[in-house]
């Protein structure tokens, strides 16, 4: 049997539980090799069978010849990637591999070509770092494949998380947040990059690349510690280049060339807010979190990204807001229409925060700011069963809490609740009987001057407030002193 | 037409792309821009001369010894390179062969081409006559991948459509030794070229080709009668010219006069030129620019 896959299916490989576990690529090898006889230097020795023509020669405009790395190590290694006319992924890894085989001077540049298709990319979170990683688990990096017509296709495993928080952390150490966020920026304000440094190229551009949200990935084509080539030349180049000479060559086009380093100060602050939020979260040494939001960006996610950026930056300020804050903050959410998943996500996730968070913060609030934490909480309840529910929590908390300044308090603050927010006080029911309970009891126990004393704020909380046990009490009153006014009020 | 009507001055002078005002290189082809500079201050139009040859046949040598000839002024021809630039690559191919070392190979990238730029003239007839001429030094694999995919490498296909002739350099020592591969990739560029030079009507193309038989020191027959080295070890070679092209001419050449052989570390061998002895070189550039110079002006 043919162990080949069906190439009309090549792209993923399912699991019976149609878990995609591994992605299926073709390859190619682009280098020099001399045959006596036959064709000579740089060209592909050696291709997958499903790799058309057109695709094989955009790999060879793209692929360095000779001394093709910025770095002269013997174990350099550089990394290309664009999209293919065909609209496949194309990740170049290219490496040294001895001396140039015509004589002629120079090292030879061994390149492995790994084609993808966009969902197959997809499954490696649109990092073609990752794609190298998983061609290196299984050795392919390290084959020296000679001539031969037809190369198989690769099938390499999907990683189960997204990875290189290394490099990201190795780019913060050695470059500083700032720079990384600031190329992300310009990233994503649609501008092409070419960022001349000394530092670890790979681990800089992986980390920019890592920054920026997964389905804006597979747009940055990009090259890294590759020498400097116009044709080459994607929306981010990582090289050690002479700028002065790269700036000549680009002139006339919209290109930012820079040298970047930690010498050379940081830059200015990114513009965009995913790069700004970026920054912080760098800065504040949570890149695992940074990371994580990125990869979970879906494609309809990208369109509302200033509004997950705000959802994050409002996640992110939760653990020091306020009370009040708090209580702004999911007034805003439960307004706020959300319109792609990954903010319905972090909106729930946000809510869910601030109730426990207010709940949290009805047990803490100091006793004379209980009463106005208590109107703020109805004022957050009133718009929406959803918002009713956020606050349930705290209010409960908020009346328990009264019960220490006695009944009249929790009283006043029912009475409130009726008035202000019929949303809340209906879900206040159940602790509501429980202060009528115990004011019954009270008024058991009461002489009727007491009980004068508190006819007024009784029947103010029995006016607004549809309860059986009120009522009762309320006669009950009627017998002991003067009528109370349906409205609460006492005669004149 | 004159030249600075003609070429706008961000239009590029091999693919006619407009590019913005101060861009060095065409953002279409890589081709620099400096070309359609030094063109607007000549006035006049540039004949470009291509030289195509497959990786290793020694075009970069080939070159480097024509220019270094014409502006030695060998043969009767007076040569002046316009701009620094023009005169990198002989600069380089005399450098590294009085070093004892071929040049390194041309790289694949457009933007690492070498580009001449000469003003040249012969003392005969037409003393007065100058001819502005553009001799690119291209990679032989992009011109392998180029006829195996025709539109990869837009300089190729604008530089071919532009030219006014081409220089075909064929590797004769390999031919001579009976490889088949010399003839067949000459077949396959020859009906590359056909395709550019084309004519409207399908008649034979016009515009003038030397072939040159290159390394002709490893058969000197090939010396004695090109023309018959050809037919007997390029036959396909041979049948496609007569075929298709109307203005061919076959001629030996070789530039090193003998040739050591080492090993590197990874056990290549590296040939040594020993000393260089060009022989043939001007001939075939002769050739060419006396069928241009007989071709009526476009």
């Amino acid at each position: 049997m043919d162990p080949r896959p069906d190439p009309r299916h090549a792209g993923q490989v399912t699991t019976p539980d149609a878990q995609p576990e591994a992605v299926l690529c073709d390859q190619a090898v682009f280098t020099s090799a001399r045959s006596p006889l036959g064709p000579q230097g740089y060209r592909i020795i050696a291709a997958g069978e499903h790799l058309s023509s057109r695709e094989c020669s955009e790999i060879v405009t793209h692929a360095p010849s000779g001394d093709g790395l910025c770095d002269d190590a013997p174990a350099a290694e550089g990394l290309a990637f664009y999209r293919l006319s065909s609209g496949r992924c194309c990740v170049l890894h290219s490496r040294y591999a001895g001396k140039e085989p015509s004589g002629r001077g120079g090292r030879r540049t061994y390149t492995l070509a790994f084609v993808l298709d966009e969902a197959g990319f997809a499954r490696f979170h649109g990092n073609p770092f990752e794609v190298v990683r998983a061609a290196r688990s299984l050795g392919a990096l390290n084959q020296e494949v000679t001539t031969r017509p037809s190369l198989p296709q690769l099938r390499l495993p999907c990683p189960p998380r997204p990875g290189g928080a290394a490099s990201v952390d190795r780019s913060v150490a050695g470059i500083g947040a700032r720079w990384i966020s600031h190329l992300a920026g310009r990233l994503l304000d649609g501008q092409t990059i070419i960022a001349d440094t000394e530092m670890d190229r790979l681990a800089l551009a992986e980390a920019v690349v890592l920054v920026i949200p997964a389905p804006l990935r597979s747009s940055v084509s990009l090259a890294a510690n590759l020498r400097f080539s116009v044709g080459r030349c994607g929306r981010l180049t990582v090289v050690r280049e002479d700028v002065g000479r790269m700036r000549q060559l680009m002139r006339g086009r919209e290109v930012w060339v820079e040298r970047i380093g930690p010498d050379r100060g940081p830059p200015a602050p990114p513009d965009h807010p995913w790069a700004a939020l970026a920054e912080r979260f760098l800065c504040r040494g949570r890149q695992g979190r940074l990371l994580d939001l990125a990869a979970q960006f879906g494609p309809d996610d990208v369109a509302a990204i200033d509004r997950i950026v705000a959802a994050c930056i409002d996640l992110d300020n939760m653990e020091s807001a306020s009370a009040a804050e708090l209580v702004d903050t999911a007034a805003a959410w439960l307004d706020r229409r959300q319109t792609s998943p990954l903010e319905r996500k972090l909106a729930e996730t946000l809510l869910a925060n601030v109730r426990e968070r207010l709940e949290s913060a009805a047990g803490r609030t100091a006793e004379e700011d209980l009463v106005d934490f208590w109107h703020e909480l109805l004022a957050l309840a009133e718009p929406s069963e959803r918002a009713a529910g956020l606050a349930e929590p705290a209010l409960l908390t908020a009346l328990r809490r009264a019960a220490r300044h006695g009944l009249p308090t929790q009283v006043q603050m029912l009475t409130a609740a009726a008035r202000a927010s019929p949303r809340a006080y209906r879900r206040l029911r159940t602790e509501a009987a429980r202060v009528a309970a115990a004011l019954v009891a009270w008024a058991d126990a009461a002489s009727p001057e007491e009980i004068a004393a508190r006819r007024q704020l009784i029947s103010a909380w029995a006016a607004c407030a549809e309860d059986s046990a009120l009522t009762d009490l309320l006669d009950r009153m009627r017998k002991i002193g003067p009528a109370v006014s349906p409205t609460g009020a006492e005669p004149a | 037409m004159a030249i600075t009507e003609q070429y706008t001055s961000s239009e590029c002078l091999i693919c006619e792309r407009t590019n913005p005002p101060g861009a060095m290189l065409c953002s279409a082809c890589g081709a620099p821009m400096s070309l359609i500079e030094e063109a607007a201050i000549q006035q006049r139009s540039p004949r470009i001369i291509t030289i195509l040859g497959e990786s290793n046949v020694g075009k970069t040598v080939y070159l480097g010894f024509l220019l270094d000839m014409l502006s030695k002024r060998a043969g009767g021809f007076e040569a002046i390179p316009k701009g620094a630039y023009s005169v990198n690559l002989q600069q380089s191919v005399i450098s590294h062969m009085n070093a004892r070392q071929f040049p390194p190979k041309t790289p694949l990238e457009v933007d690492h081409w070498k580009w001449a730029y000469y003003q040249v003239r012969h003392y005969d007839a037409h003393a007065d006559e100058w001819f502005d001429l553009l001799l690119p030094d291209m990679a032989g694999e992009a011109l392998a991948q180029e006829i195996e995919t025709p539109q990869t490498y837009k300089a190729i296909t604008g530089l071919l459509a532009k030219s006014a002739g081409a220089l075909v350099l064929i590797d004769a020592a390999v031919a001579a030794s009976g490889s088949p591969h010399p003839d067949y990739f000459a077949l396959k560029l020859m009906s590359y070229v056909d395709r550019q030079f084309a004519t409207k009507r399908g008649g034979k193309a016009r515009n003038p080709i030397a072939i040159v038989l290159c390394k002709a020191d490893y058969c000197p027959e090939c010396f004695d009668n090109p023309r018959a080295f050809a037919e007997t070890n390029l036959n396909r070679l041979w049948n496609i010219c007569q075929s298709r092209f109307a203005n061919v001419e076959f001629f030996a050449a070789s530039t090193v006069g003998s040739l050591g052989f080492a090993h590197d570390e990874d056990d290549n061998v590296v040939p040594v030129p020993l000393h260089a002895a060009p022989r043939g070189i001007l001939e075939p550039f002769e050739w060419i620019l006396d069928r241009i110079r007989a071709m009526p002006a476009k």
